[in-house]
């Protein structure tokens, strides 16, 4: 048995189980982590490093379940030449993983509370995990509501799984897309229109946000419209990390380190300079 | 005097909030009920625009045809919603297709009755016209979001 490594700085060799196309540029690649000792234990919201041989390494959240530690899933876009090499790897290649980094989605401050939970494009990846532990844990919170808002009905991610929870009495689950032919029967328009259909208690609502940054900026001002405070909404963010642990200083935004601080921050705290263009 | 129905279901909008009870009598009284069938349409591009609605019951899409790429759902609109300005706006015709997602109840409103009224009485015009701004610049807001086509990776995003 390998044992895990402990220097953040060293990728790990790991192995990829499975691979499934989730669109045309995204894809999900099923990491086997059972010979690690322990699995591989992880918050939701949390990323990894993940590094192709002779290419180079980026970060991508994970998108598993986070209490199956013998795999590790990832769902990667291809925007690049690493995310296209990971992509186009067959099960049984070896890619470089270190991890796990980064703060998580605060579940335990949510529970007790309704949950409203907005993703856009990609940013339903690092929101699954939160929503396999809401739903593992239901009876520990109140209302669950989660809008998820995509390009097209092709780019809808997780279609099976969103099925299955739109299909669950105790969660109310709305899909948009910004733009469909006319055999598409839900609902058309951007994100923030769902949250407007939403039913919760502002007051006692932990909201968690993540999707493009311009997407982010217009949800949080539709949250704080619907009267939830800025301290029980929370952004995962995205920029540009490298080492993950807050040295090389790539990711800085503004007074925090993205990788190190983040990438789930509660809104307060980025409120200053969320919207500065010179940030 | 407005129908009892009519007026039942306007004070379930949004826009009944804060009318006041004469410019509700007023509103409500230009109106009355429809049904409409799934794939029925409300309203068809370059119709004369003489009517608007709200939507009590259903959703409906607002869809774009082109004859080379087919029909384009820009929209759709449910519950409370308001559709259609153009009975106010010259040239009072239809700028898309509104078609009936599901069974779909609507209060439909006399565009002609209401601009006479909205123009022999200001307050009654004004808070009318206030109503429907704030639903249009609400839809225009989220429609420059939705023209960012944000979910594309940056470098393929429209400037």
């Amino acid at each position: 048995m390998t044992p895990a490594r402990t220097d953040p700085w060293v990728p790990e060799p790991i192995s990829i189980k499975r691979i499934a196309r989730e669109s045309a540029d995204t894809a999900t690649l099923v990491l086997d982590t059972s010979e690690r000792p322990g699995g591989f234990a992880f918050k939701p919201g949390q990323f990894n490093m993940l590094y192709a041989f002779g290419i180079g390494e980026v970060p991508i959240s994970i998108s598993g379940d986070p209490s199956d530690t013998g795999e590790l899933v990832h769902t990667i876009r291809v925007v690049g030449k690493v995310t296209e090499a990971l992509t186009g790897m067959a099960p049984g290649s070896t890619l470089g993983l270190r991890g796990p980094f980064g703060t998580h989605w605060p579940l335990e401050e949510a529970r007790g509370r309704d949950v409203l939970i907005v993703a856009g494009g990609l940013g339903l990846v690092p929101l699954r995990p939160a929503i396999y532990e809401i739903l593992k844990n239901r009876s520990a919170y109140k209302r669950v509501n989660i809008v998820y808002g995509a390009r097209t009905p092709q780019d809808i991610l997780f279609s099976n799984e969103i099925s299955e929870w739109r299909g669950r009495l105790d969660v109310s689950l709305r899909v948009t897309v910004d733009s469909a032919g006319s055999d598409w029967f839900g609902h058309v328009g951007v994100v923030t229109s769902l949250v407007k259909l939403a039913r919760f208690d502002p007051e006692a609502t932990v909201a968690m946000v993540c999707g493009p940054e311009i997407m982010m900026r217009f949800a949080v001002r539709e949250l704080e419209t619907q009267g939830i405070a800025d301290e029980r909404i929370y952004l995962s963010t995205e920029r540009n990390l490298q080492c993950g642990v807050g040295l090389c200083g790539h990711c800085q935004h503004g007074n925090v380190f993205v990788c190190k601080d983040g990438p789930v921050f509660r809104y307060d705290r980025l409120a200053p300079f969320f919207s500065k263009r010179e940030v | 005097m407005s129908d009892p129905m009519v007026a039942l279901w306007l004070s379930e909008t949004p826009c009944a909030v804060g009318l006041g009870e004469k410019n509700f009598e007023k509103l409500a009284s230009c109106g009355w009920i429809e049904h409409f069938q799934p794939g029925a349409f409300l309203a068809r591009e370059g119709q004369k625009a003489s009517t608007f609605f709200l939507i009590h019951g259903g959703s409906v899409a607002l869809e774009l045809h082109d004859a080379a790429t087919g029909t384009a759902m820009t929209e759709t609109l449910g519950v409370g919603d308001a559709v259609g300005v153009s009975w106010l706006v010259p040239p009072h015709r239809y700028h898309v297709d509104v078609r009936a997602l599901e069974p779909t109840d609507v209060l439909v409103f006399d565009g002609d009755r209401l601009k006479e009224l909205m123009e022999a009485d200001a307050d009654f015009g004004f808070a009318i016209t206030r109503r429907l701004l704030a639903r249009v610049y609400s839809r225009l807001e989220e429609l420059r979001v939705q023209r960012l086509d944000l979910y594309q990776p940056a470098e393929g995003r429209r400037p």
